[in-house]
Protein backbone atom coordinates (compact mmCIF):
# COMPACT_ATOMS: atom_id res chain seq x y z
CA UNK A 1 0.00 0.00 0.00
CA UNK A 2 1.33 3.23 -0.84
CA UNK A 3 0.17 6.64 0.29
CA UNK A 4 0.33 10.13 -1.60
CA UNK A 5 0.38 13.08 0.43
CA UNK A 6 -1.02 16.11 -2.05
CA UNK A 7 1.25 19.17 -2.33
CA UNK A 8 1.56 22.29 -4.29
CA UNK A 9 5.07 23.31 -4.44
CA UNK A 10 6.48 25.45 -6.94
CA UNK A 11 10.72 24.34 -7.75
CA UNK A 12 11.43 27.96 -9.14
CA UNK A 13 9.07 30.24 -6.83
CA UNK A 14 12.50 31.16 -4.53
CA UNK A 15 14.44 32.71 -7.78
CA UNK A 16 10.51 34.13 -9.14
CA UNK A 17 10.51 36.38 -5.76
CA UNK A 18 14.01 37.12 -5.85
CA UNK A 19 13.92 38.33 -9.43
CA UNK A 20 10.85 39.90 -8.53
CA UNK A 21 12.28 41.44 -5.89
CA UNK A 22 15.56 42.84 -7.72
CA UNK A 23 13.08 44.08 -10.79
CA UNK A 24 11.13 46.17 -7.90
CA UNK A 25 14.09 47.68 -6.48
CA UNK A 26 15.60 48.80 -9.80
CA UNK A 27 12.02 50.52 -10.26
CA UNK A 28 12.16 52.32 -7.96
CA UNK A 29 15.52 53.97 -8.52
CA UNK A 30 14.36 54.67 -12.42
CA UNK A 31 16.38 52.22 -13.50
CA UNK A 32 15.54 50.05 -16.96
CA UNK A 33 17.07 47.04 -16.93
CA UNK A 34 17.59 44.87 -20.25
CA UNK A 35 18.52 41.10 -20.60
CA UNK A 36 20.05 40.42 -23.74
CA UNK A 37 19.83 37.34 -24.88
CA UNK A 38 21.30 35.47 -28.34
CA UNK A 39 23.88 32.95 -29.53
CA UNK A 40 27.30 33.53 -29.33
CA UNK A 41 28.64 36.15 -31.69
CA UNK A 42 25.29 37.65 -32.60
CA UNK A 43 26.82 41.18 -31.32
CA UNK A 44 25.50 41.99 -28.15
CA UNK A 45 28.39 43.55 -26.91
CA UNK A 46 28.94 45.65 -30.30
CA UNK A 47 25.51 46.81 -29.71
CA UNK A 48 25.85 47.95 -25.95
CA UNK A 49 29.17 49.55 -27.26
CA UNK A 50 27.36 51.74 -29.90
CA UNK A 51 25.01 52.47 -27.50
CA UNK A 52 26.77 53.48 -24.34
CA UNK A 53 29.43 55.54 -26.91
CA UNK A 54 25.94 57.37 -27.80
CA UNK A 55 24.84 57.65 -23.92
CA UNK A 56 27.62 58.43 -21.51
CA UNK A 57 26.91 58.26 -18.33
CA UNK A 58 23.38 56.95 -18.71
CA UNK A 59 24.18 53.27 -18.52
CA UNK A 60 25.53 50.25 -16.92
CA UNK A 61 26.54 46.88 -17.75
CA UNK A 62 26.67 43.52 -16.45
CA UNK A 63 27.92 41.21 -18.65
CA UNK A 64 27.97 37.12 -18.41
CA UNK A 65 30.29 34.92 -20.08
CA UNK A 66 31.79 31.47 -19.41
CA UNK A 67 35.03 32.55 -19.11
CA UNK A 68 37.28 35.51 -19.47
CA UNK A 69 37.20 39.22 -19.26
CA UNK A 70 37.13 39.91 -22.77
CA UNK A 71 33.62 41.60 -23.04
CA UNK A 72 33.75 43.75 -19.93
CA UNK A 73 37.60 44.95 -21.20
CA UNK A 74 35.81 45.73 -24.36
CA UNK A 75 33.23 47.99 -23.11
CA UNK A 76 34.94 49.46 -20.19
CA UNK A 77 36.22 52.65 -21.96
CA UNK A 78 32.99 53.66 -22.60
CA UNK A 79 30.47 52.25 -19.40
CA UNK A 80 30.25 51.40 -16.02
CA UNK A 81 30.69 47.65 -16.64
CA UNK A 82 31.33 44.49 -14.84
CA UNK A 83 32.37 40.74 -15.63
CA UNK A 84 30.29 37.82 -14.65
CA UNK A 85 31.79 34.71 -15.19
CA UNK A 86 30.02 31.79 -14.70
CA UNK A 87 32.88 29.13 -14.64
CA UNK A 88 30.97 26.75 -17.04
CA UNK A 89 27.00 27.39 -16.24
CA UNK A 90 25.06 27.94 -19.50
CA UNK A 91 23.20 31.22 -18.16
CA UNK A 92 23.03 33.42 -15.85
CA UNK A 93 20.61 33.55 -12.78
CA UNK A 94 19.72 36.66 -9.85
CA UNK A 95 22.59 35.70 -7.80
CA UNK A 96 25.02 36.31 -9.88
CA UNK A 97 23.59 39.49 -11.24
CA UNK A 98 23.06 40.41 -7.15
CA UNK A 99 26.76 40.03 -6.76
CA UNK A 100 27.99 42.01 -9.88
CA UNK A 101 25.58 44.81 -9.02
CA UNK A 102 27.24 45.09 -5.38
CA UNK A 103 30.84 46.32 -7.31
CA UNK A 104 29.32 48.54 -9.70
CA UNK A 105 27.89 51.66 -8.72
CA UNK A 106 24.19 52.86 -10.30
CA UNK A 107 24.28 56.34 -9.63
CA UNK A 108 22.48 58.59 -12.15
CA UNK A 109 22.38 55.21 -14.48
CA UNK A 110 18.48 55.14 -16.37
CA UNK A 111 19.42 51.82 -17.99
CA UNK A 112 20.99 48.53 -17.13
CA UNK A 113 22.02 46.11 -19.49
CA UNK A 114 22.57 42.47 -18.61
CA UNK A 115 24.46 40.65 -21.67
CA UNK A 116 23.60 36.83 -20.58
CA UNK A 117 25.41 33.89 -21.91
CA UNK A 118 25.85 33.43 -25.33
CA UNK A 119 23.19 30.95 -25.74
CA UNK A 120 19.39 31.15 -26.95
CA UNK A 121 18.44 27.89 -24.92
CA UNK A 122 18.61 28.13 -20.86
CA UNK A 123 18.60 32.13 -20.82
CA UNK A 124 15.07 32.18 -21.63
CA UNK A 125 13.69 30.14 -19.13
CA UNK A 126 15.41 32.34 -15.69
CA UNK A 127 13.84 35.45 -14.83
CA UNK A 128 16.95 37.63 -13.76
CA UNK A 129 14.84 40.80 -12.85
CA UNK A 130 14.98 42.75 -16.30
CA UNK A 131 11.95 44.72 -16.97
CA UNK A 132 12.47 44.09 -20.97
CA UNK A 133 13.94 40.59 -22.66
CA UNK A 134 16.25 41.48 -26.19
CA UNK A 135 16.83 38.84 -28.62
CA UNK A 136 19.48 39.36 -30.51
CA UNK A 137 19.22 37.66 -34.00
CA UNK A 138 22.62 38.29 -36.56
CA UNK A 139 21.62 38.18 -40.17
CA UNK A 140 24.51 35.36 -40.75
CA UNK A 141 22.77 33.06 -38.12
CA UNK A 142 19.97 32.54 -40.71
CA UNK A 143 16.11 33.71 -40.77
CA UNK A 144 14.85 30.20 -39.51
CA UNK A 145 16.00 30.14 -36.28
CA UNK A 146 12.45 31.95 -34.26
CA UNK A 147 10.83 28.88 -34.48
CA UNK A 148 13.67 26.66 -33.70
CA UNK A 149 14.07 28.77 -29.96
CA UNK A 150 10.53 28.72 -29.36
CA UNK A 151 11.29 30.33 -25.71
CA UNK A 152 13.88 32.64 -26.65
CA UNK A 153 11.30 35.36 -28.92
CA UNK A 154 7.85 33.86 -26.97
CA UNK A 155 10.00 35.89 -24.03
CA UNK A 156 10.88 38.18 -25.38
CA UNK A 157 9.79 41.92 -25.71
CA UNK A 158 12.08 42.92 -28.69
CA UNK A 159 13.76 41.12 -31.36
CA UNK A 160 17.18 42.97 -32.63
CA UNK A 161 17.83 41.86 -36.13
CA UNK A 162 22.05 42.72 -35.74
CA UNK A 163 24.82 42.76 -38.41
CA UNK A 164 22.09 44.26 -41.23
CA UNK A 165 25.01 46.09 -43.06
CA UNK A 166 25.95 42.14 -44.28
CA UNK A 167 22.51 41.31 -45.58
CA UNK A 168 23.68 42.20 -49.18
CA UNK A 169 26.47 38.55 -48.54
CA UNK A 170 23.47 36.32 -46.67
CA UNK A 171 21.04 34.55 -48.07
CA UNK A 172 18.53 36.00 -45.10
CA UNK A 173 15.32 38.16 -45.58
CA UNK A 174 14.25 40.27 -42.41
CA UNK A 175 10.66 40.00 -43.81
CA UNK A 176 11.03 36.16 -43.37
CA UNK A 177 12.57 36.36 -40.04
CA UNK A 178 10.27 38.77 -38.86
CA UNK A 179 6.71 36.44 -39.82
CA UNK A 180 8.74 33.38 -38.12
CA UNK A 181 9.12 35.57 -34.88
CA UNK A 182 5.74 36.98 -35.04
CA UNK A 183 4.00 33.22 -35.28
CA UNK A 184 5.52 33.08 -31.57
CA UNK A 185 4.75 36.17 -30.22
CA UNK A 186 2.18 38.34 -32.11
CA UNK A 187 3.55 41.77 -30.76
CA UNK A 188 7.44 41.44 -30.91
CA UNK A 189 9.17 44.39 -31.74
CA UNK A 190 11.47 43.92 -34.41
CA UNK A 191 14.43 46.22 -34.65
CA UNK A 192 16.62 45.47 -37.74
CA UNK A 193 19.96 47.09 -36.81
CA UNK A 194 23.85 47.53 -37.83
CA UNK A 195 26.26 48.61 -34.50
CA UNK A 196 29.22 48.82 -37.60
CA UNK A 197 27.22 51.12 -39.62
CA UNK A 198 24.97 52.66 -37.24
CA UNK A 199 21.58 51.96 -39.37
CA UNK A 200 18.76 51.42 -37.16
CA UNK A 201 20.24 52.52 -34.15
CA UNK A 202 18.24 55.54 -34.00
CA UNK A 203 15.15 53.38 -33.55
CA UNK A 204 17.00 51.64 -31.19
CA UNK A 205 17.53 54.34 -29.04
CA UNK A 206 14.02 55.45 -29.38
CA UNK A 207 12.92 52.31 -28.22
CA UNK A 208 14.40 52.14 -25.31
CA UNK A 209 13.93 55.59 -24.32
CA UNK A 210 9.93 55.47 -24.83
CA UNK A 211 9.92 51.73 -22.94
CA UNK A 212 11.62 53.39 -20.37
CA UNK A 213 9.10 56.05 -19.75
CA UNK A 214 6.45 53.62 -20.14
CA UNK A 215 7.45 50.53 -17.97
CA UNK A 216 8.65 53.13 -14.65
CA UNK A 217 5.16 54.51 -15.18
CA UNK A 218 3.07 51.24 -15.56
CA UNK A 219 5.13 49.62 -13.08
CA UNK A 220 4.91 52.31 -10.34
CA UNK A 221 1.55 52.73 -11.01
CA UNK A 222 0.49 48.72 -10.63
CA UNK A 223 3.17 47.60 -8.68
CA UNK A 224 5.04 44.53 -10.26
CA UNK A 225 4.60 43.07 -13.39
CA UNK A 226 3.99 39.49 -13.92
CA UNK A 227 6.61 38.34 -15.55
CA UNK B 1 22.08 22.16 -19.77
CA UNK B 2 20.66 23.12 -16.35
CA UNK B 3 18.95 19.99 -15.34
CA UNK B 4 21.15 19.11 -12.65
CA UNK B 5 20.87 22.47 -10.56
CA UNK B 6 17.00 22.23 -11.39
CA UNK B 7 17.15 18.38 -10.03
CA UNK B 8 19.02 19.48 -7.10
CA UNK B 9 16.70 22.33 -5.91
CA UNK B 10 13.60 19.75 -6.57
CA UNK B 11 15.68 17.22 -3.96
CA UNK B 12 16.67 19.85 -1.35
CA UNK B 13 12.56 20.74 -1.53
CA UNK B 14 11.24 17.25 -1.66
CA UNK B 15 13.28 16.70 1.47
CA UNK B 16 12.05 19.67 3.27
CA UNK B 17 8.38 18.61 2.27
CA UNK B 18 9.06 15.11 4.09
CA UNK B 19 10.09 16.50 7.12
CA UNK B 20 6.81 19.05 6.66
CA UNK B 21 4.75 16.39 6.78
CA UNK B 22 7.05 13.53 8.84
CA UNK B 23 7.54 10.82 5.81
CA UNK B 24 10.27 8.63 7.10
CA UNK B 25 9.91 6.25 4.15
CA UNK B 26 9.45 8.39 0.86
CA UNK B 27 8.70 6.25 -2.09
CA UNK B 28 8.16 8.43 -4.76
CA UNK B 29 7.78 12.20 -5.50
CA UNK B 30 5.18 13.39 -8.16
CA UNK B 31 6.13 16.71 -9.98
CA UNK B 32 4.64 18.41 -13.28
CA UNK B 33 6.78 19.73 -16.12
CA UNK B 34 5.28 21.71 -18.51
CA UNK B 35 6.22 21.55 -22.29
CA UNK B 36 7.30 25.19 -22.28
CA UNK B 37 9.23 24.92 -18.97
CA UNK B 38 12.42 24.59 -20.42
CA UNK B 39 13.22 21.50 -18.95
CA UNK B 40 14.23 18.44 -20.70
CA UNK B 41 12.33 15.36 -19.04
CA UNK B 42 14.74 12.83 -19.68
CA UNK B 43 17.63 14.96 -18.07
CA UNK B 44 16.11 15.91 -15.61
CA UNK B 45 15.23 12.53 -14.77
CA UNK B 46 18.91 10.86 -15.11
CA UNK B 47 20.04 14.13 -13.18
CA UNK B 48 17.49 13.74 -10.27
CA UNK B 49 18.53 9.64 -10.31
CA UNK B 50 22.31 11.03 -10.24
CA UNK B 51 22.06 12.87 -6.62
CA UNK B 52 19.31 11.38 -5.14
CA UNK B 53 21.27 9.34 -2.40
CA UNK B 54 23.26 12.42 -1.78
CA UNK B 55 19.61 13.60 0.03
CA UNK B 56 17.89 10.22 0.64
CA UNK B 57 18.94 6.81 2.25
CA UNK B 58 16.87 5.20 -0.64
CA UNK B 59 16.52 5.49 -4.37
CA UNK B 60 13.21 7.99 -4.36
CA UNK B 61 10.92 7.09 -7.64
CA UNK B 62 10.18 10.52 -9.88
CA UNK B 63 7.33 10.65 -11.08
CA UNK B 64 6.81 13.40 -13.96
CA UNK B 65 3.39 14.33 -15.29
CA UNK B 66 3.80 16.02 -18.61
CA UNK B 67 1.53 19.42 -18.81
CA UNK B 68 1.01 20.09 -22.20
CA UNK B 69 1.45 23.94 -23.60
CA UNK B 70 -2.44 25.75 -23.59
CA UNK B 71 -3.50 29.04 -24.21
CA UNK B 72 -6.57 30.92 -24.56
CA UNK B 73 -7.38 33.21 -27.35
CA UNK B 74 -7.73 36.81 -26.80
CA UNK B 75 -9.73 37.38 -29.72
CA UNK B 76 -12.53 34.65 -29.32
CA UNK B 77 -12.16 33.23 -26.30
CA UNK B 78 -11.28 29.59 -27.72
CA UNK B 79 -8.98 27.64 -25.13
CA UNK B 80 -6.94 24.87 -27.30
CA UNK B 81 -3.23 22.90 -26.92
CA UNK B 82 -0.99 24.99 -28.47
CA UNK B 83 1.18 22.26 -31.14
CA UNK B 84 4.48 22.89 -32.35
CA UNK B 85 5.06 25.99 -30.88
CA UNK B 86 3.12 27.64 -33.07
CA UNK B 87 1.14 30.55 -31.11
CA UNK B 88 -1.96 30.91 -33.50
CA UNK B 89 -5.79 30.08 -32.32
CA UNK B 90 -7.23 26.76 -34.15
CA UNK B 91 -10.43 28.52 -34.53
CA UNK B 92 -9.73 32.16 -35.28
CA UNK B 93 -6.28 32.34 -36.52
CA UNK B 94 -5.66 34.82 -33.80
CA UNK B 95 -2.30 35.32 -32.77
CA UNK B 96 -2.84 37.18 -29.10
CA UNK B 97 -2.89 34.28 -27.04
CA UNK B 98 -2.42 34.08 -23.23
CA UNK B 99 -0.44 31.11 -22.19
CA UNK B 100 -2.94 29.05 -19.75
CA UNK B 101 -0.49 25.89 -18.54
CA UNK B 102 2.86 24.58 -19.77
CA UNK B 103 5.39 26.58 -17.75
CA UNK B 104 5.04 24.56 -14.82
CA UNK B 105 7.48 23.14 -12.39
CA UNK B 106 6.00 21.74 -9.14
CA UNK B 107 5.55 19.48 -6.68
CA UNK B 108 2.56 18.04 -6.49
CA UNK B 109 3.05 14.35 -4.37
CA UNK B 110 4.83 12.50 -2.01
CA UNK B 111 4.31 9.02 -2.79
CA UNK B 112 5.55 6.89 1.22
CA UNK B 113 4.86 3.35 2.20
CA UNK B 114 3.19 4.54 5.29
CA UNK B 115 -0.57 4.70 5.85
CA UNK B 116 -1.24 7.88 6.11
CA UNK B 117 0.54 11.23 5.15
CA UNK B 118 0.01 14.41 7.42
Amino acid sequence: MTTTIPVQVDVKAQQRAAAAALREDLTRRGILCLNLISSPGAGKTALLEATAKHWPGRMAVLVGDIATERDAERLAPFTPVRQLTTGGACHLEVPLVKRGLEELSLDGVEFLFIENVGNLVCPASHDLGEHLRVVLLSVTEGDDKPGKYPKAFRTSDVCVISKTDLLPHVPFSVTSAEEDARQIRADLEVLPVSARTGEGLERWFEWLESRRAGCLTAASAAGESDR
Amino acid sequence: MHERGVARRLLELTRELCEQHQVRALRGVRVEVGEFAGIEPLLLRSAFDEQCLSYFAKPVELELQLIPLSARCQSCGQTAVVKDFRFECPACAGRQLELLTGEELRITGLITDEESGS
